[in-house]
């Protein structure tokens, strides 16, 4: 079990901003826990594996708001890249590369909020 | 009179002057200091009375002379505390009497507001602001008062507001304290009132405001904001600075009452009503999170759900938030859909997206966005941007229906003093009582389908209006008539015809002359042509001026017809009825002059609608064929 300024810390987050944002340390936490339910990593590799790169633009679309808005900076950055290489585009080959980033600043963050969760 | 305290007093000469003072004063000191800081009872009735010796202090420190205002065992009395030096050393002269009625008068007049007669803000600063007590303390503030103010006139706007005073008072209690505390503020103060009795008391309030009667502006209906706080010790001063505060969070809906305490709940369900269209759900939830203490949330995923929801709720939406991009129907097509259905007119909506780039900014505005927000979303931005912009949008809405209400109100005026002048009309000319009625509906009926038909001609609803309304007047110059020639049995001759030709110049004339102070209004322009015109031929064979074709005023040709049809159909004294179908039928023929092809097309059509409109059953039972 770990606090969730520990947590925002470990993976490279920016817990002191989005805590002003956020409407303090408690609301923080608990939008920030909401992030294990979310589905856009999920829609996304979906729609990565099945080639559909308006849906693959939407899920990243959606990722990069939502880290953004959790203050999950480290998130955010690889979810722009991957978004931009999507935005218009016909094929989802020219995300491939950034996937990769992303997929594991996913799981550095999924898990401390997992362990943030115990 | 020695009232300078610099003047230095013997003690003989102070001794006059105590005696001078008392025969005023039934209680008069003089104090040297240490009197005024060792005597252990109060100065004026032992230790029962509200204590003078800090303003006695006050006084010989100041050299100004003090007054207060006391009460003691249920009388009023007044104290003046005036410095004085008796053989150079400072004294008090202490001088008290009962407030009489006269004084007790006097100081009414100082404390009352002249415009409503309720006590004004001096009474406010002099004697409530400052006391403690257990009270309901409200704040009454009038909703869009300066509009009113403007648009009605200043004597207007002080008849209001002594209107409103009244309503007030009727509200409360009789003991509580009414002040006009701002220009359009009132502030209430109920000592020991039960809080059930409070709440109920500020709903009778907001009633009293909303059916209160301003002489000469029935139509207008003022509302008033009302907020409450109780108050249990504090001052009067800081339960007002609460209750504006609670207004302030309120104040979008005009005729609000909300008090603090137990009644909040009652006061939820008025929450202005927020939609949140996103298609993450997590976004939503942390909007939602953000707004809800102050706004009813509803959440749409998508932009077709949204645009479903913004139907269903109409009105009762109050705003708007937007995300841009989201799978199916985007933001920007959901604010197309909006803005092109008018519907951003009155419904705020604030684009949010992480798409900030100027240009996906500027889209968004001239789609019709009110604002923008961009991610990461800060709470404490997006709480005070949507408050400010529901409150903008709320205020507009309340000055469009204000300003509607009475440009129909002097509509309503308008047509009143038509129809009365309409009516003496008919009854000089014995016409039928609905001729000017019927040519009314008649030139509607066909400037509607002129509109539809011409290419050239473009009068909206409005201006369409105007000339039926202006039409009521087409034979305003009968007046100046004569009798005999007006409604003779049998044919004019030629010269009477002459004569009864001149009341279209007669009356073109006297709308000239009475509508003097009126030029450029488009009524008085219409009622002008219609007048004057209104005898003229499509061919050049009317009367007077032969004008022909377009060069006859397009509002007379219309009445022109409608004038023959209504003519034909109606009994006159030298005529009976002729059946609708008929006089359809002779105006096409031209037995009645020539008027414009494309009016008569518009005859043509709206035949049905004339005969529907204009229903005679008793004319059609009375005079079946000719």
């Amino acid at each position: 079990m770990i606090s969730m300024r520990e947590a925002y810390e470990k993976i490279g987050a920016n817990y002191d901003d989005a805590c002003a944002r956020l409407m303090g340390e408690e609301m923080l936490a608990r939008f920030a826990l909401k992030f294990l339910d979310d589905e856009s990593m999920d829609k996304l590799e979906a729609a990565m594996a099945a080639g559909d790169a308006e849906g693959a633009f939407m899920a990243a679309h959606t990722l990069k708001g939502v880290s953004q808005n959790l203050g999950f900076d480290n998130l955010y950055e690889p979810a722009v890249v991957v978004t931009e290489a999507l935005r218009g585009a016909d094929a989802v080959d020219g995300a491939r590369e950034g996937m990769h980033a992303l997929q594991q600043q996913y799981a550095a963050t999924m898990s401390a909020l997992r362990e943030a969760a115990e | 009179m020695l009232n300078n305290h610099e003047v230095n007093l013997t003690d003989e000469e102070a001794a006059a002057e105590v005696a001078r003072v008392a025969k005023t004063y039934p209680v008069v000191r003089l104090l040297s200091a240490d009197q005024i800081k060792s005597e252990p009872n109060c100065l004026l009735a032992g230790d029962r009375c509200p204590c003078l010796r800090q303003l006695s202090l006050e006084a010989l420190a100041d050299s100004d002379e003090v007054s207060e205002q006391l009460l003691n065992d249920g009388v009023e009395y007044r104290a003046r505390l005036r410095p004085l030096k008796v053989e150079g050393e400072p004294r008090v002269l202490l001088m008290v009497r009962p407030i009489d009625e006269q004084e007790a008068a006097e100081e009414d007049l100082v404390y009352t507001d002249v415009l409503t007669s309720v006590r004004n803000r001096r009474y406010y600063e002099e004697k409530l602001r400052s006391a403690r007590m257990k009270a309901g303390v409200a704040v009454i503030d009038l909703d869009d008062f300066r509009v009113f103010n403007d648009t009605c006139g200043r004597h207007a706007g002080d008849l209001a507001l002594g209107a409103v005073a009244t309503a007030i008072r009727s509200g409360i209690r009789s003991t509580d304290e009414l002040v006009r505390y701002g220009c359009d503020k009132f502030v209430a103060v109920m000592p020991d009132i039960p809080s059930d009795d409070f709440a109920r008391r500020l709903r009778q309030v907001s009633d009293a405001v909303r059916s209160a009667f301003i002489p000469g502006h029935e139509h207008v209906s003022l509302t008033a904001c009302v907020g409450g706080v109780r108050i249990h010790g504090e001052t009067v001063d800081e339960g007002v600075g609460r209750a504006v505060q609670l207004l302030s969070r309120t104040k979008a809906k005009a005729g609000t009452v909300v008090t603090d305490g137990d009644f909040i709940e009652a006061f939820q369900s008025e929450k202005p009503l927020v939609l949140i269209v996103d298609d993450s759900e997590m976004n939503r939830a942390i909007l939602n999170e953000m707004l809800k203490d102050e706004y009813c949330i509803l959440e749409a995923d998508n932009g077709r759900t949204a645009l479903d929801m913004v139907d269903r709720y109409g009105d009762e939406l109050s705003l708007v938030l937007l995300d841009i991009v989201m799978p199916g129907v985007s933001g920007f097509e959901v604010l197309a859909d909006l803005s092109r259905r008018s519907v951003v007119d009155n419904l705020p909506v604030i684009m949010i997206s992480s798409e900030d780039s100027d240009d996906v900014v500027l889209r968004a505005y001239e789609l019709g966005a009110s604002d923008y927000i961009s991610r990461p979303f800060d709470s404490r931005v997006v709480r005070r941007r949507v408050s400010n912009t529901i409150r903008l949008y709320a205020k507009q809405r309340r000055l469009t229906s204000l300003l509607s209400q009475q440009y129909n109100e002097r509509v309503k005026n308008s047509r009143m003093l038509i129809d009365i002048m309409a009516g003496v009309m008919e009854l000089r000319n014995g016409e039928s009582g609905r001729h000017v009625t019927n040519i009314e509906k008649l030139t509607e009926l066909l400037l509607g389908c002129l509109v539809q038909r011409s290419d050239t001609i473009s009068l909206d609803n409005e201006e369409r209006s105007t000339i039926a309304l202006a039409s009521a007047l087409h034979d305003i110059g009968k007046m100046a008539i004569d009798d005999a020639i007006l409604n003779k049995p049998g044919r004019l001759t030629s010269e009477e015809f002459e004569i009864m030709k001149t009341h279209t110049t007669i009356g073109a004339d006297m709308l000239l002359e009475l509508g003097c102070h009126h030029v450029g209004n488009a009524l008085m322009e219409y009622a002008y042509q219609i007048a004057r015109w209104h005898h003229e031929r499509w061919d050049g064979k009317g009367y007077p001026d032969g004008l022909k074709g377009d060069d006859i005023p397009i509002a007379a040709q219309v009445v022109s017809v409608a004038d023959v049809y209504d003519a034909l159909t109606s009994v006159r004294v030298y005529k009976d009825a002729i059946p609708h179908k008929e006089a359809i039928q002779m105006i096409l023929d031209g037995k009645c002059g020539t008027f414009n092809p494309l009016l008569l097309d518009c005859l043509l059509e709206v035949q049905d609608r004339i005969a529907e409109t204009l229903a005679r059953p008793a004319d059609v039972v009375a005079f079946p064929t000719i």
